[in-house]
C-alpha cells in the first residue's frame, strides 16, 4: 500500500501475467507443428514427431516433395502470390483514389445526408460478403468481367473500400486546416501548399489506409473464390483446395500456411514503422469509432 | 455561382468516386440477387416477379431451418467467448512491461492472416489424425484414431469455432486494447492512490472505457461469422452446416432453375443478421441511456 501512495504503478497481478502468458502459447504454439509439418516427408499415425525428413528423400524421390514442391514452378504458389500481392496493390491504390475525396468530404463538411452516407459506408462491411459475391458473379458475367483480373479488383473494393474512408476520414479530422491558412496567408498557392504543407502531414494516414485496403484484399478468400471461376488463383484460393485435399500433417499443405501468413507480417512490420507505436491495428475502424464515442 | 451551390458541387463531387463503385458492386449485386429471389431469373426462365415462392419454399423447409438454427449458434459462441476472453486479454495487458510489444505483435499476428490460416492449424490440431489425438495415443488414453472425439466435420462445430476464436479473440483484444488510453491507465492509478481497491478502481475507471470497443467489437465477429464460407465449408459436416454454405450447394446444382432458391437463402440471412445486429445495438443505446451517458 505505501508504495502505490508513493505514485509507484500497480504491477500486473500474478493471475494475469499467468493468463497472458497461457494466450501466448495457444496462439503462437499452433505456429510450431506447421513449421515441423512443412519439413516432413513421412509423418504417419501416431508418431510425434516425423519419421523421415524433407533432406533424407531428397535423392530418392522422382517429384519434388514438400518445399521443393511449393517453391517448383509445378506447385504455381509463385503466380499466386504475385497475382495476390498485384490484386492487393491495386485495390489499394483505387480505394485511395476513390476513398480520398469522400474521407475529405465526410470529415469537413456539414451536410444533411452525412449520417446516410456513413450508415451506407457500414453496410459492406456487415452485409454477408456470400450474398453480395453471387449476385457479382451473375453481373459479372453478364459484362465480361466473370474471370478476369479486373473483376478480382472490383469485388475486393467492396469490403476494401469502406475501412480505408473510415481511417482516411480520421486522419482529414485530425489534420489541422490551420496549417494550410498560414502557408496561404505566407503566400503559398495552392499546388505549393499541397506538396509542402498537407501531404507531408497526411502521409502517414494514407500509408495506413493503403496498407489496410492491401491487407483485406490479400486475405480475401470468398469473393476470389466466386469472381475467378477457378481461373485465377490467390494464396486464400490455393490454401483453400489444399485443406480441403490433404490429410491433417500434410507438409505441402502446412508450408502454404506459412506463406499464406506472408503478407500479414510484412504488413505488421510496415505498420510498425509508419506509425511507430506498438498497436498500430488502433486505427481499426471500430477502435477509432469508440474513440469518438467518448 | 453562390458560395452555397459550390459548396454542394464540393460534397458531391467528393463523394461521387466511391459512390460510384459502391453502387455499382455493392448494392448492384445485392439488387440481382433481390430480384432472383422474387421470382425475376430470365436468363433461367424463371419469370415469375413477383412472387414470394421461393421464400414460402425454404422457410417451410427444415432443412433451411436447421441451417439457420447452426449459423447462429457457430456465430454466438464464438462471439461470446471472444469477446470475454479478449477483454480480459486487454485488461490484463493494460499496463506495458518488459516485452509486452512482443507480446502485442505476436497477438496481432492473427489478425492480419486469412481465416484459412486458422482453419490450417485447426486441422493439425485437431484431426482425428491430428497431433493432439497422437499425445492422447502416446499417453494411452485413446487406441485408435476412432476413439477421438470428432472434433471437425461434424454438426458440433467445434471446428469451425476454433478456427473462428483463433482471429476473434486477438482481434477483440486489438480493438478494446486501442481504445484504452495511456491516461486511462493513469487515472486508474489516481483512484488507487485514493484509496479505492483494485477492483473498484479497475471497474469504475477502466471498464466503462472499454465498453463502446466491446460493444463495436462483437458486432463485427457476430456479422462475419454469420455469414463466412470457407470455415464452415473445410471444417464443418456436410449436414447440417451453414446456410451460406447451404446456398452455395444449392447456386451449384445442376438444375439452375433452383437458383432462385439459392439467393432467397442469402436474402434471408442478410435480413437475419441486419435484425440482431439492429436489436444487439438498440438494447446498448438503451442501456447506455439508462445509465445517462448519452
Amino acid at each position: 500500500m505505501r508504495q502505490e501512495l508513493h505514485g509507484m504503478p500497480d504491477r500486473p497481478s500474478a493471475a494475469a501475467r499467468v493468463f497472458v502468458i497461457l494466450m501466448f502459447a495457444a496462439f503462437v504454439a499452433p505456429f510450431v507443428p506447421l513449421v515441423v509439418a512443412s519439413f516432413s516427408f513421412r509423418w504417419h499415425w501416431p508418431d510425434l514427431l516425423p519419421t523421415r525428413w524433407l533432406w533424407n528423400v531428397r535423392d530418392e524421390t522422382p517429384f519434388p516433395v514438400g518445399w521443393d514442391y511449393l517453391l517448383s514452378p509445378v506447385s504455381r504458389l509463385g503466380s499466386a502470390f504475385a497475382n495476390t500481392v498485384a490484386i492487393g496493390l491495386v485495390v489499394a491504390a483505387l480505394a485511395l483514389m476513390t476513398g480520398v475525396p469522400a474521407a475529405y468530404v465526410l470529415a469537413r463538411y456539414d451536410f444533411r445526408a452525412k449520417g446516410v452516407a456513413e450508415f451506407f459506408l457500414l453496410l459492406p462491411i456487415i452485409v454477408p460478403q456470400v450474398s453480395i459475391g453471387i449476385g457479382m458473379l451473375l453481373l459479372f458475367m453478364r459484362v465480361g468481367l466473370f474471370r478476369t483480373y479486373p473483376g478480382i479488383v472490383l469485388a475486393h473494393l467492396v469490403p476494401a473500400l469502406p475501412y480505408a474512408i473510415r481511417i482516411l476520414t480520421a486522419m482529414f479530422q485530425n489534420l489541422d486546416p490551420g496549417y494550410e491558412e498560414v502557408a496561404r496567408t505566407l503566400g503559398a498557392d495552392r499546388l505549393a501548399r499541397l506538396r509542402h504543407v498537407t501531404l507531408p502531414l497526411i502521409a502517414a494516414g494514407l500509408a495506413t489506409a493503403g496498407l489496410f485496403a492491401f491487407l483485406i484484399s490479400t486475405n480475401i478468400f470468398l469473393l476470389t473464390f466466386l469472381i475467378s471461376g477457378g481461373r485465377i488463383a490467390t494464396l486464400p484460393t490455393m490454401l483453400f483446395s489444399h485443406i480441403g485435399s490433404g490429410g491433417p500433417l500434410d507438409a505441402t499443405t502446412a508450408g502454404l500456411v506459412l506463406i499464406v501468413s506472408v503478407p500479414g507480417l510484412l504488413f505488421l512490420f510496415i505498420a510498425d514503422r509508419i506509425t511507430g507505436s506498438g498497436l498500430s491495428l488502433a486505427t481499426a475502424p471500430a477502435g477509432s469509432r469508440a474513440k469518438e464515442d467518448r | 455561382m453562390t458560395g452555397r451551390a459550390r459548396r454542394r458541387i464540393a460534397i458531391l463531387a467528393g463523394l461521387a468516386p466511391a459512390a460510384v463503385v459502391l453502387l455499382a458492386l455493392f448494392v448492384g449485386p445485392l439488387v440481382v440477387a433481390l430480384a432472383h429471389s422474387l421470382g425475376h431469373a430470365p436468363i433461367y426462365r424463371v419469370t415469375e416477379f413477383p412472387t414470394l415462392r421461393y421464400y414460402a419454399a425454404i422457410l417451410a423447409s427444415s432443412r433451411f431451418r436447421v441451417s439457420l438454427a447452426y449459423t447462429f449458434y457457430y456465430a454466438i459462441v464464438p462471439t461470446l467467448l471472444s469477446t470475454i476472453v479478449g477483454t480480459l486479454l486487454a485488461l490484463a495487458m493494460r499496463r506495458p512491461v518488459r516485452g509486452s510489444r512482443l507480446l502485442v505483435f505476436f497477438f496481432r499476428l492473427p489478425v492480419v492472416v486469412p481465416y484459412l490460416v486458422g482453419a490450417g492449424m485447426v486441422v493439425a490440431l485437431f484431426a482425428n489424425g491430428g497431433l493432439l489425438a497422437r499425445a492422447l495415443f502416446a499417453l494411452d488414453l485413446i487406441e485408435s484414431t476412432g476413439d477421438f472425439p470428432r472434433i471437425l466435420f461434424s454438426s458440433g462445430g467445434w471446428g469451425i469455432m476454433l478456427a473462428y476464436l483463433f482471429k476473434q479473440i486477438p482481434f477483440t483484444f486489438v480493438i478494446v486494447s486501442s481504445a484504452l488510453a495511456a491516461e486511462d491507465v493513469e487515472l486508474e492509478q489516481v483512484a488507487r492512490t485514493l484509496g479505492a481497491s483494485p477492483l473498484r478502481a479497475l471497474w469504475h475507471v477502466i471498464v466503462p472505457r472499454t465498453i463502446p470497443a466491446i460493444i463495436s467489437a462483437s458486432l463485427l465477429v457476430f456479422a462475419f461469422n454469420f455469414q463466412t464460407y470457407e470455415i464452415p465449408y473445410l471444417l464443418g459436416a456436410t449436414f447440417p452446416n451453414t446456410v451460406p454454405v447451404e446456398a452455395l450447394r444449392v447456386f451449384n446444382l445442376i438444375d439452375v432453375r433452383r437458383r432462385p432458391e439459392a439467393m432467397a437463402y442469402l436474402i434471408v440471412i442478410t435480413l437475419f443478421s441486419g435484425v440482431v445486429m439492429f436489436l444487439y445495438l438498440r438494447a446498448y443505446r438503451k442501456w447506455e441511456r439508462s445509465k445517462g451517458r448519452v
